[in-house]
């Protein structure tokens, strides 16, 4: 890569930090500096707001961009459906004016497998949803991100695998963290483990903050076949296949479920010749292709993709890389043959769950959550528990108290016979309650 | 009018939302254009490919809370392909002196074509921004995002230029140092 590439890959930022920098000035002198304190205070909060239910909306990359970027989230949650355009209330001439303009969805809601019957309500997310959180309020995870065994470098993602799939120690090592605020390095000893099915050359699992986090060598090593690389990851047990989207081109012609991948694989087995191609063609696909949505604990990738085209390839960022493997047409069309008469039609997948609730208790390691103001009926509302032992929930809980309406993110399911425990929570933010439209003055 | 209404009408095919875009944004694009290609007419074509292109990507996108960024990211991108395939706009003095300011960001900088999937690069620049304080980062992005000059932006934030290129300096090997740690080969 040349300064000119790179130059042009800064069109990636985050559309965040473009708003923010499109809007930047010079800071305020000091004898203005409280009725500018309050303006950045309301600002911020502006900054922060979310329609809880509002679908996840893609980042903005549009068509026009060349590239081999995989859509993040496209493939596994679908983009928005359109919406009529609906009357809302002018500004106050004179003010600049920020709405949440929230598409009001009446009727069931599913969150994280349950399905919730919510009224007009809205609530909204007064604080930043990406913060950086300082050194002292990081989980170890967080902090400790490279490690490096036998001359060989492996980076966190900040993904945890399940105790079940670990293999044998390695060894005890220093993994290091880099705190930027005050340009200074940290080391920590961890066991190191190998992980089941997977080839050390390319993953291990070392033990913070009480689980395993995956750590990955990321230079860009693709096997030279498909058999290779189903070897290394021992793919057909790491990688299952749950769910997958037809596409058309670039349009999306269907969601489903699937129950049993095996005949997948199968046929995948058959394809171990299959040569690794350098090509960037992640924004030339015509025709027709399933869209697997590839989580899988031992590899430690979440929502990404395993693409299988009609024209005769596999595609997957599962690796990070964009890897792309020539299987043929034969075998493209039997796994879309299978997948078109196995696939159960299924409702779209958000990226991740988000829930809502009012506080009704803080106890030991956990809170309780109700969420019976949502709800149309509200004695059909229901207390959820979200555990609090992970720092990432409970460095959020300060200054929030029971009555106040919170909003939990989460990546797992809402487990019913534990009680209503929300699993994989990752991050809690106050919100409060907004009735139809909203305007916030900037 | 609201960015969530214009958006509203490009979901509703109506043609005005064109018309709102320019309004509203017009002016912002075609200086964003202007600064990288140095040319007026270049500008103006970029910023009505700009409405084009739009109006081509809403739906699916659903801009609401990001119409400018989402524009000005178009913009920035007709633009530099502008100044790469116009022989005339190629070898701008600022672009570059951009270009050679961004290649002490990479570890190793050489010919061979990006093998760093984009998702990934986009991750690494995201996290790296992430880490860098506000202003820093306001900084960094007016000049590698939006390609102002030095002396723009030394103006727009109230500083020296010489306290803007060290603080420019500063945050490319800090980008350098962050690419090498996170065993990015770009």
């Amino acid at each position: 890569m040349k300064g000119k590439d790179l130059l042009e890959k800064m069109n990636l930022v985050d559309s965040k930090y473009v708003e923010e920098a499109s809007k930047a000035k010079k800071k305020p002198v000091p004898w203005g500096k409280w009725t500018a304190c309050a303006a950045c205070v309301t600002a911020a909060a502006v900054v922060g707001v979310l329609a809880l239910r509002l679908p996840d909306i893609p980042d903005p990359i549009p068509p026009v961009i060349e590239g081999d970027r995989v859509p993040e989230t496209g493939e596994t949650e679908p983009l928005p459906e359109t919406t009529p355009a609906t009357e809302v209330p002018e500004t106050t001439p004179g003010t600049e004016t920020t709405a949440t303009h929230p598409e009001a969805e009446t009727g069931n809601t599913n969150i994280g497998g349950i399905v919730r019957d919510y009224n007009e309500l809205f609530v909204l997310q007064n604080t930043e949803l990406a913060i950086e959180w300082t050194w002292e309020y990081k989980t170890d995870t967080e902090r400790y991100t490279e490690l490096t065994v036998d001359g060989v470098h492996y980076t966190s993602g900040g993904r945890y695998l399940d105790a079940s799939l670990l293999d044998k120690s390695v060894g005890t090592y220093d993994i290091v963290g880099y705190d930027y605020a005050t340009d200074t390095e940290h080391r920590m000893a961890a066991e190191v483990f190998r992980i089941d099915g997977v080839t050390e050359k390319s993953m291990l699992a070392a033990e913070l903050d009480g689980k395993y986090v995956i750590f990955k060598e990321r230079s860009y090593n693709p096997p030279a076949t498909f058999g290779e690389l189903l070897d290394d990851y021992s793919l057909a047990e790491t990688l299952p296949f749950h769910r997958f989207t037809m596409y058309e081109g670039y349009t999306d012609t269907g969601y489903y479920s699937l129950e049993d991948d095996w005949e997948i694989w199968q046929i995948l087995e058959g394809c171990r010749d299959a040569e690794y191609l350098e090509v960037d063609n992640w924004h030339s696909i015509e025709g027709e292709y399933a869209s697997f949505t590839a989580t899988s604990d031992a590899l430690g990738a979440y929502k990404k993709v395993f693409r299988v085209t009609a024209d005769g390839y596999v595609k997957t960022n599962v690796f990070d890389y964009g890897y792309t493997y020539h299987i043929g047409e034969e075998a493209a069309g039997q796994i879309l043959a299978y997948v078109k008469s196995h696939g159960t039609a299924a409702a779209p997948e958000p990226y991740t769950n988000t829930l809502a609730g009012k506080l009704v208790a803080i106890g030991d390691g956990y809170i309780l959550a109700d969420d019976s103001f949502l709800c149309t009926d509200q004695t059909d509302g229901m207390v959820f528990r979200i555990p609090t032992d992970d720092l990432r929930i409970s460095r959020s809980m300060k200054g929030i108290e029971v009555g106040d309406v919170i909003v939990v993110n989460f990546t797992g399911e809402i487990d019913v016979e534990a009680g209503n425990v929300v699993t994989g929570a990752y991050s809690l933010a106050e919100g409060y309650v907004a009735d139809g439209d909203v305007a916030v003055i900037e | 009018m609201l960015d969530e209404q214009i958006v509203d009408l490009y979901l509703s095919r109506d043609e005005s939302a064109l018309q709102h875009t320019a309004e509203k944004y017009g002016k912002k694009l075609r200086t964003l254009s202007y600064g990288i290609t140095a040319d007026a007419q270049a500008a103006e074509e970029c910023e009505n490919d700009t409405y084009m292109e739009a109006w081509k990507s809403i739906p699916p996108h659903e801009p609401r809370s990001y119409l400018y960024a989402f524009l000005a990211r178009i913009t920035r991108h007709l633009s530099l392909n502008v100044c790469r395939s116009r022989d005339a706009l190629k070898r701008q003095g600022h672009i570059c002196a951009l270009t050679e300011e961004m290649e002490e960001c990479l570890p190793s900088p050489d010919d061979t074509a990006c093998r760093v999937d984009d998702m990934v690069l986009q991750d690494a620049i995201n996290t790296f921004l992430a880490a860098l304080p506000e202003e820093k980062r306001n900084i960094f992005l007016r000049r590698y995002w939006f390609l102002d000059s030095i002396a723009d932006i030394a103006r727009r934030f109230g500083l020296s230029q010489s306290k803007v290129k060290t603080t420019l300096f500063r945050c490319r090997h800090l980008l350098r140092e962050f690419l090498i740690k996170e065993g990015y080969s770009l």
